[in-house]
């Protein structure tokens, strides 16, 4: 098949339009503004990830049978489902970015949603081995508002007097090994733990704890009896937060 | 013009550097694909030469202003067949509302090949074959028109394939099986096969 000077006139045409290539920079930069965008994204999803290990491991689900809760219920109860969301759209992205990439069409997209997700488990193991995760976690319970609500439900399961759970952060050691804790809604609990229990002397004014106990309310004053005691460590910033601060007295009190 | 016979047997990498320093070069590439790239447009899109020739300009001024993103680990042949293939997709459409029906001849090496893959040499008339294929690949679905024709009228190899349309090589080799199987399918239905 020919057709007349169509090369000619295609020049002449490239000519006259003063049509010229785009420069290389233009395309360096588009790829690394694509790559660029896929690693911070990585990045961001294994945080997330290094949090969520640290959520599970330090939320308390070996206490699930004292709390005569099954551990699938407890789980659900306490899921970072925040966390989940985040990691979700940053896998979402970093895939994306990397369905973009200029031979990405050579793997299937399940091999490309698959294998970020690998990177990212592997890149958040990493990253909670280092102690990122705690680190993550102290900085946004420190300052998120809404961090009980919204990003730690552990929180919110673990404040249910009623239920024989109660979370709060240490606010003065009595003489008679008992001591009180301030709640997440700022009040004052007395915590009477059993004679055999020796764990308030190792506890500090300021940490915050879980307890698993009967509550009572004695005249104006909360009380706890309780049973077991466990450190709190992901949210343990919210606990320093103003609204707390404000109650703690290091000296021990009668 | 700063063309020299030389220039005719240099390869396609060489000629896109060369264009970039000037561009009266460009025109050794345009010779090199314009004639096979509008019978890769006709056949696929079954439009007028003069339609043909308007999508294959658009392509070549395409190619010219992206040459700085060719990158040699792709064949220049591959690069520029994807950017036909996508400017044929974009102008669908427009393809679309065009009267259909123009024809191009088929050579007859390539009509017995596109037998003998599909495995039907024995029970069809290759002369009516060449006459009907067109009818019956514009009758398949778009997905499996397109590797079809780069397979057996092109003659593009499986990777060349992929790099053309843009899909992991697994994924050419089932569309191309099932692309097989639609057009023995076709060719009972239209009682080609004997």
């Amino acid at each position: 098949m020919e057709f007349n000077d169509f090369d000619k006139r295609l020049v002449e045409k490239i000519k006259d339009k003063k049509i010229s290539p785009y420069p290389r920079w233009h395309f360096l930069l588009k790829k690394y503004v694509v790559w660029g965008s896929g690693l911070i994204s990585l990045l961001i999803g294994a945080a997330a990830i290094s949090v969520m290990i640290y959520f599970v491991e330090y939320s308390g689900w070996e206490l699930h049978l004292e709390m005569h809760q099954s551990l699938s219920h407890f789980l659900l109860l306490t899921l970072p489902y925040f966390w989940f969301i985040f990691l979700g759209i940053f896998l979402f992205i970093l895939s994306y970015n990397l369905q973009h990439t200029s031979k990405a069409y050579r793997y299937p997209p399940w091999q490309i949603i698959g294998a970020s997700i690998l990177v990212s488990i592997i890149l958040g193991i990493t990253f909670f081995s280092i102690g990122l995760g705690s680190r993550i976690d102290d900085r946004v319970s420190g300052q998120v508002p809404f961090y009980s609500t919204v990003i730690n439900r552990q929180l919110v399961f673990w404040f249910d007097p009623d239920e024989g759970r109660l979370v709060g952060v240490i606010s003065s050691k009595n003489i008679d090994q008992s001591f009180n804790i301030i709640d997440p809604r700022g009040q004052t609990w007395q915590i009477i733990l059993p004679a055999s229990n020796t764990s308030s002397s190792i506890l500090k004014v300021g940490q915050s704890v879980f307890l698993i106990g009967q509550s009572s309310i004695n005249g104006r004053f909360n009380k706890f009896q309780a049973i077991t005691i466990k450190t709190v460590h992901s949210g343990r910033g919210f606990f320093r937060q103003t609204q707390f601060s404000s109650h703690f007295h290091p000296t021990p009190s009668n | 013009m700063p063309i020299t016979k030389d220039l005719d047997h240099a390869r396609d990498e060489e000629l896109v550097k060369l264009s970039l320093k000037n561009q009266d070069n460009f025109l050794y590439l345009v010779n090199r694909y314009q004639n096979r790239l509008l019978i890769y447009i006709r056949r696929l899109t079954n439009i007028s030469l003069e339609d043909a020739e308007d999508i294959l300009q658009d392509v070549f001024i395409k190619v010219y202003l992206n040459l700085n993103a060719f990158k040699n680990d792709l064949k220049f042949s591959s690069w520029i067949y994807r950017i036909v293939h996508n400017e044929v997709i974009s102008q669908h459409r427009k393809l679309q509302a065009r009267p259909e029906g123009y024809q191009v001849n088929l050579d007859e090496n390539l009509t017995r090949n596109l037998a003998t893959d599909i495995d039907i040499i024995g029970s069809v008339d290759l002369k009516i074959l060449r006459t009907n294929i067109f009818k019956i690949l514009n009758s398949l679905p778009k997905k499996y028109r397109e590797v079809l024709i780069l397979k057996f009228l092109e003659e593009k190899n499986y990777r060349e394939i992929s790099d053309i349309i843009k899909r992991p090589l697994g994924t050419v080799a089932s569309l191309i099986n099932r692309a097989k199987r639609e057009f023995r399918t076709e060719l009972t239905k239209t009682k080609i096969i004997l």
